[in-house]
Parts: C-alpha cells; sequence; structure tokens
C-alpha cells in the first residue's frame, strides 16, 4: 500500500508518493500542506538494486555522488562514517523524480536530515530565489535574528542566551530558509533542526544575520559586504558542482546582503554578550 | 601558463574574489581574495607567453618598477604552481 501527501516547503509545494514502511521525520510532517497544488512529484520506491548511474560524474564526496546528464540528475545519497548509500535519487522528468531506497538501512530515515537529503530540495529551491542557511534562527520583537556560523560555534547557545535574557524565541535551532519576496528577505522554516531538536515552520522577516565566533571578549561590528560575503557563502547550502546554480545562488547573497545588515560577534558565554550585540544592532537602526 | 581548475572571477563590494567551481569546489574550499594586481596577473596568465612579458603588462597599467613587478609576479605564480592551481605550458617550464 502507497501513501500520497503533499508539503509546501518555502515557496515550494511537492507531493510525495511513498511505501507504508516509510515515516517521515516529524518534524518533516510540520510541512504538510493539504488541498495545495504540488508542482513537482517524487516517488518513493524500496529497491536493493539502484539503477546504474548515468551522465558525466559531477561530484564524489564520502556521502554524496553526483551524476548529471543535460538539466538531469541523478545522486547516489550515503552518510558520512557509514560505507554504501542508503539512496539512489533520478530525476526522471522536469517535474519529477523517483527515489530508491536500500531496503537494509530504513531505520535511519526517521533522522531529519537523511529524510530531507533524498529530495535534492535546494536544487529547487534555488530556482525560487531561496538558500538554505546554517543558523539558529531566533524570533525577537517579530523580527528574525539568525545566529550564523560552523557547527560547534554556539549558535544555540547564543540563541539560548537572547531567549534567557531579551525573551526571545527560538524557532529553528540550526537552519532557515532565506527567500527574496519582491523588494525584501524573510525566513521561512526548514525541516532540519539539527541537536536543538526546536523546528516550527514560520515565517517572518529578518532583522539582521549575525555571524558568530568564540572570543575571550565580546565585541560585535556590522560587516563590510565584502567580509560578510565571504562568511555567508560558508553557511549555505551551495550545489558548487553546478556552476548556474553556483553562480546565482552568489548573486542571491550579494542581493541578501544589500538588503539585511550583517553582523560578527565575537563572543562568550555570558549576558555581556548579549548586551554587546543589542548594543551593536541598535546603533546601525 | 594554463589554468587548470574551474574558477568564478566576481567582484563583491571593490573586491575580487576567486570561488573554485565545479569539480574544484570538491577539492577546494571557501575563496581566495586578489589584490589588483592579482587580478591583472590572473587574467593575463594564458594571455602572455613569459615573465617579462606579464611584468610589462603590470608596469604599463601601473605605477610599479619592473624589479618589485618581477618579484611579486614570480611570487604569486610560484604559489598558484604550488597549489596546483596553474601549470606551466613551456616545456622547459619557465612559462
Amino acid at each position: 500500500m502507497e501513501r500520497t501527501e503533499t508539503f509546501q516547503i518555502g515557496d515550494f509545494c511537492f507531493q510525495i508518493r511513498y511505501p507504508k514502511e516509510i515515516t517521515p521525520p516529524p518534524n518533516f510532517m510540520l510541512f504538510r500542506k493539504e488541498g495545495a497544488a504540488p508542482e513537482y512529484e517524487y516517488e518513493i520506491q524500496i529497491r536493493s538494486d539502484f539503477p546504474k548511474a548515468a551522465g558525466r560524474q559531477t561530484a564524489m564526496r564520502p556521502d554524496l555522488a553526483v551524476f548529471t546528464d543535460g538539466n538531469r540528475e541523478m545522486r547516489f545519497i550515503g552518510v558520512k562514517g557509514t560505507e554504501g548509500y542508503y539512496a539512489c535519487y533520478e530525476e526522471t522528468t522536469d517535474r519529477s523524480a523517483r527515489i530508491y531506497l536500500d531496503p537494509a538501512r530504513l531505520g535511519g530515515l526517521n533522522i531529519d536530515p537523511v529524510f530531507s537529503s533524498l529530495l535534492a530540495l535546494e536544487r529547487r529551491l534555488i530556482l525560487r530565489d531561496s538558500l538554505i542557511l546554517h543558523c539558529a534562527y531566533v524570533e525577537y520583537k517579530g523580527k528574525a535574528i539568525l545566529f550564523s556560523a560552523p557547527s560547534e560555534t554556539g549558535k544555540t547557545t547564543q540563541a539560548n542566551l537572547w531567549e534567557k535574557y531579551r525573551g526571545s524565541r527560538t524557532v529553528n535551532g540550526d537552519r532557515g530558509l532565506l527567500t527574496r519576496k519582491g523588494n525584501e528577505w524573510i525566513v521561512q522554516g526548514w525541516p532540519v533542526c539539527g541537536t536543538s531538536e526546536i523546528c516550527e515552520n514560520k515565517t517572518m522577516p529578518v532583522r539582521s544575520i549575525v555571524m558568530l565566533e568564540q572570543a575571550k571578549e565580546d565585541h560585535a561590528r556590522l560587516l563590510a559586504k565584502g567580509e560578510a560575503f565571504s562568511l555567508l557563502y560558508r553557511q549555505i547550502t551551495i550545489n558548487r558542482w553546478n556552476t548556474q546554480a553556483h553562480m546565482y545562488a552568489m548573486d542571491l547573497i550579494e542581493d541578501v546582503l544589500s538588503h539585511i545588515p550583517v553582523y560578527q560577534l565575537g563572543c562568550t558565554i555570558s549576558r555581556h554578550a548579549v548586551d554587546c550585540l543589542d548594543d551593536a544592532m541598535h546603533l546601525s537602526c | 601558463m594554463r589554468i587548470v581548475k574551474e574558477f568564478i572571477m566576481r567582484t563583491v563590494a571593490g573586491e575580487t574574489i576567486l570561488v573554485p567551481t565545479g569539480a574544484t569546489a570538491e577539492e577546494f574550499n571557501g575563496m581566495l581574495t586578489l589584490t589588483e594586481t592579482a587580478k591583472v596577473i590572473w587574467e593575463n596568465l594564458e594571455k602572455v607567453d613569459s615573465l617579462d612579458e606579464m611584468v610589462h603588462v603590470l608596469t604599463e597599467q601601473y605605477e610599479v618598477d619592473e624589479k618589485t613587478a618581477k618579484q611579486d609576479t614570480a611570487a604569486l605564480i610560484s604559489e598558484l604552481l604550488r597549489i596546483g592551481f596553474i601549470e606551466c605550458t613551456k616545456e622547459d617550464r619557465t612559462w
């Protein structure tokens, strides 16, 4: 028996047809959208023998192999540190893809990124002027502050400090979807939340982006566009094997920088770090 | 010289950056910021035929003495060769 459900993530509305053995993770189910008209269809099948790779190999990482044939992509998807692939993703038309899952590795699919990686969402979202930012997405006075940094820097820690000392609220502890809407940028929810376990499907305008780094003393400043570009670029999911998508992502990052102030916060784990950033952000208002 | 890797050159807020793309992006993370003269050298790497020609290009465009231009160019070329972004096209490896 199969199930068919419609989801909307950012501005991308799609349908997934999947067998009863599969259960999308609870965070993914927050993005279910009944009654919406899907623009794209995914079909998930369980099959131990994946199809043969077709096309030119354009990326090869320990957890991902990508093959490109014209406009279509085929991916073999794995998990870092685990041998082999748990899934094969194959675009079948301009509006559909088929996903094959290894029956021996269905257990991991309840993990947010393991499931969402099946869908190559970033590939569809860049066409909708959207960028996936590695950040803690925090709501403060009706607008979002996005704390971005490499893993283990302390995004969740700063988000928690803002919650404690400013009464903000974390919407997603690990990712936000930046989307251009006309002449402004908003942030939307994302179905992966890392270890924070906080994940909401919520949209709001962006007040600022804060690039974090650990420091012995707190200091915050508004970054020049050139400095901000390089830091932000590293925290955005970009299919760099696809030069067209890569260039467009950089166009979008430049546009983000024209509309949203980006700060750098060198921080300790203290109330002072919150005050320091608050001061810097008010200075620019 | 020949550029053997794939890069996108881009100007962001007046700064020129080289961003690895395609297969090169799998090998090199991040991006390089080029000074004004490094940009000219990069743009002319495949157009000129010797270090002296490159120095001539630079001294034509900038108020820099030949000795300094030669030292700076040689240092950059040597670094680009070391990290494998470019390779010599002449058999004697002088360019």
